[in-house]
């Protein structure tokens, strides 16, 4: 019964969340966690590339940012962590297309260097610490109110704010080729937001691996699919065509694919030019790179948001120098927030579902214990 | 022409013959701990197969038995691969399948071909001896399939029965060493005797190995190189009286990678 009950939840959630679903799917990581209600926690990308003697990592939040300071960073940690032992291989072209190489223990993915930034609300540096690197004295960084260098129409002509940080690559340990990050956004130590390679946790299938650590996504993916195709198999299995519609549904929006048992991390190796999803450039149309391997949300905004031809290029050129994103745009205030609210509908709705139970219920009472009644003063037969 | 049109029904006649084979094909047999397997299922002939995607109404059971715990191969109908796991990789695991029956009729000669390449004989004179040689086969058939994928260390859930109804079970974990093939064949828990049961070799058609199991079940197949091995049964007995079908056949299969030979020591 506790199992039925289970399922039947399941059910009701991931029917409503068919229709709730398009509120917060639209962003590079830009709208996850789908709940933003705290804006300073969303992570909007992360850039990682070779440029001579250094690596470039770009990690930014923030999305749509277009007010003046101050801002509300200072209870925020951001951290960028880089597994450098778990093996990796790059045998698949399939793997290497969609995720830039082949993880080939995933439970066993754990951070060997990690950077961690505090900001002050002035978006100034508050504190860089730096584990599991050499050189750190030699670590340049840069925090500021940059372009939003997402291509993407909705995030043309806004900010984000931005760590862009320079490692020399004597940083890393001696040999080496492959790198395994991903970066997270935490408040009083909640882990809020996560981020591997672009265009993965923003879609709505993969919310339930936000704040789960990278070496246990697959678990929870796993799970995550066997509860899902249960769900979308018994639709797809029953003979009525609004079942069918349902399963149809849920496909593309919220079933785990094949495809999708994959941790969470972006990969870069040296043994391939840069590019993504081998890292990230900034230059990197990744909504039509993750569209042509088999995720093509955002591929279709961009076309329902944008003009034609679709935008390719940045809103906003970048620069071929320190710190590379491209200048800000100017400050504007923000677009209020909406003050209708759904909720006197929804109670709207219960009451009068609960009135119109009320008076079929009543009804039948009273019709049973008139025709009780009825029954009782009949006379009996001579 | 006429030839050629003959030929061609010869060759029809004779594929249609052929009853098919079903098996399991894991994306890979050797699996790192933690890594994902794609559970990819198969029928075919000659242990060369077309991929079947999953269904759920034809699934009685799919699962795998690692670090001696069950846990469902999941999976999204109408999709190949049919199944998905995370391997454990701390010792060999077996993925086992079971379909739910399916029916089918074929006509008398083909049905008696399909006996007889199967080893069916008992059945054949079965039919014989109730006057039903003319008569169509109908006949429900099961599905049984496993598949074994190494871990780190030997395991002796290999060893033990996994519950199908028709089931290849080694004596010893056949994916640690090369050497011959021991098992038993258990037909609803306990030992079939007289059953055909033929290993091929993936890649090499040509290699094809028989054996009829022991009074007791068991069976010895001389596996001669390393290289991905179906071994496979079909057993088939007559059908309850109020069933709809005469008979009711069960099709088992076993793939298992065989490793190389431990190269011998120089004195």
């Amino acid at each position: 019964m506790k199992r039925r009950a289970r399922w039947a939840i399941s059910v009701f959630t991931m029917l409503g969340s068919l229709f709730l679903a398009p509120i917060g799917e639209f962003a590079s990581d830009h709208a996850d966690p789908t709940d933003l209600t705290d804006p300073n926690a969303n992570i909007t990308d992360l850039f990682f590339f070779p440029k001579g003697d250094q690596y470039i990592l770009i990690f930014n939040v923030r999305r749509a940012l277009t007010a003046s300071q101050p801002y509300d960073l200072a209870p925020y940690e951001y951290r960028v962590s880089f597994d450098l032992t778990t093996p990796t291989t790059f045998d698949s072209a399939e793997d290497r297309a969609r995720y830039g190489g082949t993880i080939t223990t995933p439970n066993r993915l754990h951070p060997d260097a990690t950077i961690t930034v505090r900001l002050n609300n002035d978006t100034t540096l508050k504190s860089i610490t730096v584990t599991g690197l050499k050189n750190t004295e030699k670590i340049r960084t840069y925090t500021g109110v940059r372009d939003d260098p997402f291509i993407f129409p909705r995030f043309f002509k806004v900010n984000v704010i931005a760590m862009v940080m320079s490692l020399p690559k004597d940083a890393f340990p001696v040999g080496q080729h492959d790198f395994m990050l991903w970066g997270t956004a935490s408040k009083d130590g909640a882990e809020l937001d996560h981020v591997g390679r672009s265009i993965r946790t923003q879609l709505p299938r993969f919310g339930i691996i936000n704040t789960t650590p990278p070496g246990d996504q697959l678990q929870v993916l796993v799970e995550n699919k066997e509860s899902r195709d249960k769900i979308y198999n018994f639709f797809k299995g029953n003979r009525e065509w609004y079942s069918k519609v349902v399963a149809d549904l849920i496909q593309p929006t919220f079933q785990i694919r094949k495809y999708d048992l994959v941790p969470d991390v972006m990969i870069y190796t040296d043994r391939f030019p840069a590019g993504y999803p081998n890292g990230r450039l900034l230059t990197d149309d990744v909504v039509a790179q993750t569209c042509a391997f088999g995720d093509c949300l955002l591929q279709e905004i961009s076309y329902i948001e944008g003009g034609w031809p679709r935008a390719t290029t940045n809103d906003r050129p970048f620069l071929d120098d320190w710190p590379y994103l491209a200048e800000p745009w100017p400050e504007r205030p923000e677009p209020a927030a909406p003050t209708r609210s759904v909720l006197p509908y929804i109670i709207g709705i219960v009451l009068a579902f609960a009135l119109v139970s009320w008076g079929v219920i009543e009804l039948l009472r009273r019709l049973t214990i008139w025709l009780w009644l009825k029954a009782r003063a009949k006379p009996h037969a001579a | 022409m006429r030839s050629l049109a003959f030929a061609a029904a010869v060759l029809l006649a004779t594929a249609r013959a052929q009853a098919h084979d079903f098996w399991i094909e894991p994306s890979t047999f050797h699996p790192a701990p933690g890594a994902m397997v794609s559970v990819g299922l198969r029928v075919g002939q000659n242990f060369i197969g077309d991929p079947v995607p999953r269904l759920s109404a034809f699934i009685a059971t799919f699962s795998v038995r690692q670090n001696g715990k069950d846990r469902d191969v999941v999976g999204s109908d109408h999709i190949d691969p049919a199944g998905f796991l995370p391997a454990g990789g701390n010792a060999t695991a077996t993925i086992s399948y079971a379909s739910t029956g399916a029916y089918i009729e074929l006509p008398p000669g083909e049905f008696e071909d399909y006996l007889q390449v199967y080893g069916l004989d008992d059945v054949i004179a079965s039919r014989a001896a109730r006057g039903e040689r003319n008569k169509l086969g109908r006949e429900r058939f099961y599905r049984y399939a496993k598949a074994l994928i190494t871990g780190r260390d030997p395991s002796a859930d290999v060893t033990k029965p996994v519950g199908l109804a028709y089931e290849i079970v080694p004596n010893d974990d056949p994916t640690r060493r090369f050497a011959p093939f021991h098992g038993h064949v258990l037909y609803q828990g306990k030992p079939l005797s007289n059953a055909l049961v033929v290993a091929l070799l993936h890649g090499r058609p040509s290699v094809n190995l028989e054996t009829y199991s022991d009074p007791q079940g068991a069976i010895t197949l001389p596996l001669r190189c390393p290289g991905i091995w179906l071994i496979k049964s079909v057993h088939m007995v007559r059908a309850s009286f109020f069933a709809s079908e005469d008979w009711d056949s069960f099709w088992t299969s076993l793939t298992v990678e065989i490793p190389e030979p431990e190269p011998e020591l120089k004195p």
